[in-house]
C-alpha cells in the first residue's frame, strides 16, 4: 500500500527543489478577471472533492464553465475516508489536482503545508473579500506556521465554503408530545433527556458503528459545555503544558458516562452506522440527535419543517461549539492553472454564490445573514450559525490533536460506555496518544 | 541485493555461451529472453515494492516529507506495543474462522457426499460457492443488516423467547470478533467445498468398495480413503484461506471499522491506518513485513506438513 510512495517521494523532492526556485506564486490584489483566466487558453481544471460537496458543485461547475468558457472542470468525487486516504499523496504527485478538499489538523493539512504542496491563500482571501463578515477566529484552523508543525497562526492555506457547527437536532413532534421546549442550554437538555426517557422514548439517536460520532461529536459538544474554549483549543493545537486532564473534560466524560448508564442512547448503537442513524432519526426514531449541521441536509430532505436545530449555551452562558468554516479547499502549489483555480474558489466562496449553498440546506460563510432558508429546520440552523458568528466561540475538533486521536477517542468512548474503562484510564489513554506525538512535533 | 542477483543470473548464460557450443548457449539465452517480460513485471510490481517496504520499515516517515532513519524502532514498537500484539492475535483468531472452520465444513459436506447421492449437486455447489464471488462490500452490507440490533437474528431470538441474548452483534465487545469471523467462514467454505468435491471425484471408487468390503463404517471410510486423498486440496484450501484470514481488511472496514474499542482491529487495518490515515508509514511498513513473514511461515508450514508423501 505505502510502497508506491517512495517513487513519488523522489519525484516530489526533485520537483519541490525546482518549485522553490521558479514558482514563487504571484500575489493577487484584486479578483481575477475573465481575461486573466482566458489567457490560459483551453485548459482542464482538475478538482477533487468530498462527496458531500456534490450538490453544491453541480450548481457551481456549470456556472463557472459559462463564465470562463476556456476552462473545463474535471471533477473527482470521493467518500470522506477515501479522500483522506489519498489526497496527500495525490497532491504530492507530479499531476496533483489543481483544487482539492482537505482536512484541518496535523495529518492532512499539516503534512501538505510541511511539504509545501499548498498555495498560500492570504492574498486571495483579501482580494476577494472572503474575510469580510466572518469571525477572524474561524481562520485559526486554516493558518499554519511555515514548517507545517503548528496551526493557529501564520499563513492561510485553505478556506471552506459552509460552516459546520455541531449542535442539537430535535424532533418537533416528539418535543411537543412530551411538552418540552427546545433546550437552550446543557441544563435544559439534561432535563429534557430525563423526561424523554421516562416517557419511554429513545432520548438520543446514535449510530456509532464506525467509532464515530460518540467519541468525537457527542463528547465534543459536552466538552464545549463545561470547558474553557481557550484551554481546549490549546490542547487540540498541542500547546506545551496543555493536558486533557481538565475539570471540564472530566465533567463531560462523567456526563457522557451518565447518559450511557441511563440508557439515553438506547441499545445497539455501536452496531448502527451513522447513515442509518440519521435515516432512523429522519424516520421518527429518537427525540434528539447530536451531530454536525452537515447532517441537516438529509433531515431537511425528509421534511424541511419536522426537525429543529440549536446550539447550546455552555455553563458559562455563551454559545460554544465545535465547528469551523467547513471542509477546507486548497489550491495546489504546483498548479499551472493558478488563475483558473483561484477564480474557481473565488466564485465558490463569493456572496453571489452563497444562495446555492443555502438551496441545498447548507450554511454558507458568505452572506450567512441574508440567504433564504429551505425550511424551518434550515432556518434554525442558519440562526444558530449566525449567533455563533456574531458572538459565539469556535472550538476545534478533538481529532485534530494527533493523527491517531480519532481512533483513540472513538475506542475509549465505546469502552467507557461499555464499562470497560473508567474516566481516569480514558484521560490517561488520550494523554498517552497526545504526549509522545506533541513531543516529537515540537522537537522538529 | 535484487539487482546483484539479477546481474549474476544474466551473467550465467553468457559464461556458458563462451565455454560450450554457441548453439546451446544461444538456445538458453533465448529461453531466458522469453522469461524476461514476466520477470520484469514481477520484479517491478512485486519484488521492488517488497524491498521498498522493507526499507521504509526502518524509517520514521509521513510518506511525503523528509524521512528519518530509526533503525529497528518500528519493529520494537510492533513487538512491544500491547495493542499491536492484540491486533496480530485477532489475525490469528481469524484463521480459525476463515480457514479452519471452512475446511472442516467443506470436508463434512464431502464426507456426506461420498456416502449419499445428492440430487441437484451442481445447483447446491453453485449456490454454496456464490459467497466467494460476491463483492465483499455487498457481503458486508448484507451481514451488517443481519447482525443489526433490529435485524433478523435478533428477531428470531425474540420470537423464541431469548430476548436476553439480543444485541447489536457487531457492536458488542463480546461478540463482534466472532461475528466478523463467521462472515469469513460463510465466504470461504464454498471455496473449500468446491475444491474438495473436485478432489473427491478423482478418488477411485474401487477404494471405497474395498473399504466397505473390509467393513469400514462411514467415519472409518472418511479417514482411510477420503481424507488422505484430499491432502493436496486441503493444502491449497488452507494456503488460500489462511492468507485470506491474515490479510482480511474489507470485511472489517465495511462492518466495524475495528470496533467496538479495538475488538475487531486486524493487522491489515492497522497497516492501512498507519500508511494512509495517521501517516506513520515506517510503522505500517514494519507491520507489513511482520505480517508478510507470518503469512510465509504459516503457508510454508502448511504446504510442508501436507505435502504428499509420494
Amino acid at each position: 500500500m505505502q510502497r508506491r510512495n517512495f517513487n513519488l517521494m523522489l519525484a516530489a523532492s526533485a520537483l519541490s527543489l525546482c518549485m522553490a526556485s521558479t514558482a514563487i506564486a504571484a500575489e493577487i490584489t484584486a479578483p481575477l478577471s475573465v481575461d486573466d483566466v482566458a489567457a490560459l487558453g483551453d485548459v482542464t481544471l482538475r478538482v477533487w472533492a468530498d462527496a458531500g460537496e456534490e450538490a453544491m458543485l453541480n450548481k457551481l461547475i456549470p456556472l463557472y464553465e459559462e463564465t470562463y468558457p476556456n476552462v473545463t472542470v474535471e471533477l473527482t468525487l470521493k467518500g470522506w475516508g477515501d479522500l483522506m486516504g489519498t489526497v496527500v499523496n495525490a497532491m504530492n504527485s507530479n499531476t496533483p489536482p489543481d483544487v482539492t478538499n482537505g482536512n484541518q489538523g496535523f495529518a492532512i493539512m499539516g503534512t501538505m503545508v510541511k511539504a509545501k504542496l499548498l498555495r498560500q491563500l492570504d492574498d486571495f482571501i483579501t482580494a476577494y473579500g472572503i474575510d469580510q463578515g466572518v469571525p477572524a477566529s474561524g481562520f485559526a484552523s486554516m493558518r499554519w506556521n511555515d514548517e507545517g508543525t503548528a496551526w493557529g497562526e501564520g499563513h492561510i492555506y485553505g478556506m471552506g465554503g459552509a460552516t459546520q457547527p455541531l449542535g442539537l437536532f430535535y424532533s418537533k413532534a416528539k418535543l411537543e408530545a412530551l411538552g418540552i421546549e427546545p433546550p437552550q442550554s446543557i441544563g435544559d437538555l439534561e432535563a429534557a433527556l430525563v423526561k424523554a426517557n421516562e416517557a419511554g422514548e429513545l432520548p438520543i439517536m446514535l449510530g456509532n458503528a464506525a467509532q464515530y460520532p460518540l467519541g468525537s461529536h457527542v463528547l465534543g459538544i459536552l466538552i464545549d459545555m463545561y470547558s474553557g474554549v481557550d484551554e481546549v483549543n490549546a490542547w487540540i493545537a498541542g500547546k506545551e503544558g496543555s493536558t486533557f486532564d481538565m475539570p471540564g473534560i472530566r465533567k463531560a466524560l462523567e456526563t457522557l458516562k451518565g447518559w450511557g448508564d441511563a440508557g439515553y442512547f438506547g441499545r445497539g448503537y455501536d452496531g448502527r452506522s451513522l447513515d442509518d442513524a440519521v435515516a432512523a432519526f429522519g424516520g421518527g426514531e429518537g427525540v434528539f440527535f447530536l451531530g454536525g449541521s452537515f447532517n441537516g441536509a438529509r433531515l431537511a430532505a425528509v421534511d424541511p419543517d419536522a426537525f429543529g436545530f440549536t446550539l447550546l449555551r455552555g455553563e458559562g452562558g455563551e454559545y460554544v461549539t465545535t465547528g469551523t468554516f467547513g471542509t477546507p479547499w486548497h489550491v495546489s502549489a504546483k498548479t499551472e492553472l493558478e488563475p483558473a483555480a483561484l477564480a474557481f474558489l473565488g466564485m465558490m466562496l463569493s456572496k453571489d454564490f452563497a444562495q446555492a449553498y443555502a438551496d441545498v440546506s447548507r450554511l454558507p460563510n458568505a452572506n450567512l445573514e441574508t440567504v433564504t432558508p429551505t425550511g424551518s429546520m434550515h432556518e434554525a440552523q442558519l440562526a444558530a450559525a449566525r449567533a455563533l458568528f456574531a458572538d459565539g466561540e469556535f472550538v476545534g475538533y478533538l481529532d485534530w490533536a494527533t493523527p491517531t486521536m480519532q481512533r483513540t477517542m472513538g475506542t475509549q468512548a465505546q469502552m467507557l460506555l461499555a464499562g470497560r474503562t473508567d474516566i481516569d484510564s480514558f484521560i490517561a489513554a488520550v494523554q498517552q496518544d497526545w504526549e509522545p506525538y506533541q513531543a516529537e512535533r515540537l522537537a522538529q | 541485493m535484487t539487482l546483484a542477483s539479477q546481474s549474476q543470473n544474466n551473467n550465467a548464460p553468457r559464461q556458458t555461451s563462451g565455454s560450450a557450443e554457441p548453439a546451446i548457449g544461444g538456445f538458453a539465452w533465448r529461453h531466458l529472453l522469453y522469461l524476461a517480460p514476466g520477470l520484469a513485471v514481477y520484479a517491478l510490481f512485486c519484488l521492488w515494492p517488497l524491498v521498498q517496504t522493507a526499507y521504509f520499515s526502518f524509517l520514521s516517515w509521513d510518506g511525503i516529507t523528509q524521512a528519518r532513519w530509526v533503525g529497528l524502532r518500528n519493529y520494537v514498537s510492533v513487538f512491544t506495543n500491547t495493542q499491536t500484539l492484540t491486533v496480530f492475535g485477532h489475525g490469528l483468531i481469524m484463521i480459525v474462522f476463515y480457514a479452519v472452520l471452512p475446511v472442516l465444513i467443506g470436508l463434512l459436506i464431502v464426507a456426506i457426499m461420498t456416502r449419499i447421492r445428492i440430487r441437484l449437486l451442481a445447483m447446491f455447489r453453485t449456490v454454496l460457492f456464490l459467497p466467494q464471488i460476491l463483492a465483499t462490500v455487498v457481503v458486508a452490507v448484507a451481514w451488517r443488516w443481519i447482525y443489526a440490533y433490529d435485524g433478523p437474528i435478533n428477531a428470531v431470538l425474540n420470537l423464541v423467547g431469548l430476548e436476553s441474548l439480543t444485541r447489536a452483534w457487531l457492536g458488542d465487545f463480546d461478540t463482534a470478533l466472532i461475528s466478523v469471523g463467521l462472515i469469513g467462514t460463510w465466504i470461504n467454505f464454498g471455496l473449500c467445498m468446491v475444491l474438495f468435491i473436485g478432489g473427491a471425484q478423482k478418488i477411485d471408487t474401487q477404494l471405497y468398495e474395498a473399504a466397505r468390503l473390509d467393513g469400514a463404517n462411514a467415519v472409518q471410510e472418511f479417514f482411510a480413503v477420503t481424507l488422505p486423498a484430499l491432502r493436496g486440496e486441503i493444502s491449497i484450501a488452507l494456503v488460500l484461506t489462511v492468507t485470506n484470514a491474515l490479510r482480511n481488511f474489507d470485511i472489517v472496514w465495511n462492518t466495524t471499522s475495528g470496533g467496538p474499542g479495538t475488538s475487531t482491529l486486524v493487522p491489515s487495518y492497522l497497516i492501512y491506518e498507519g500508511a494512509f490515515v495517521t501517516r506513520n508509514v515506517g510503522f505500517a511498513a514494519a507491520a507489513s513485513v511482520v505480517l508478510t513473514i507470518l503469512i510465509l511461515v504459516l503457508t510454508g508450514a502448511i504446504t510442508r506438513l501436507l505435502r504428499s508423501r509420494d
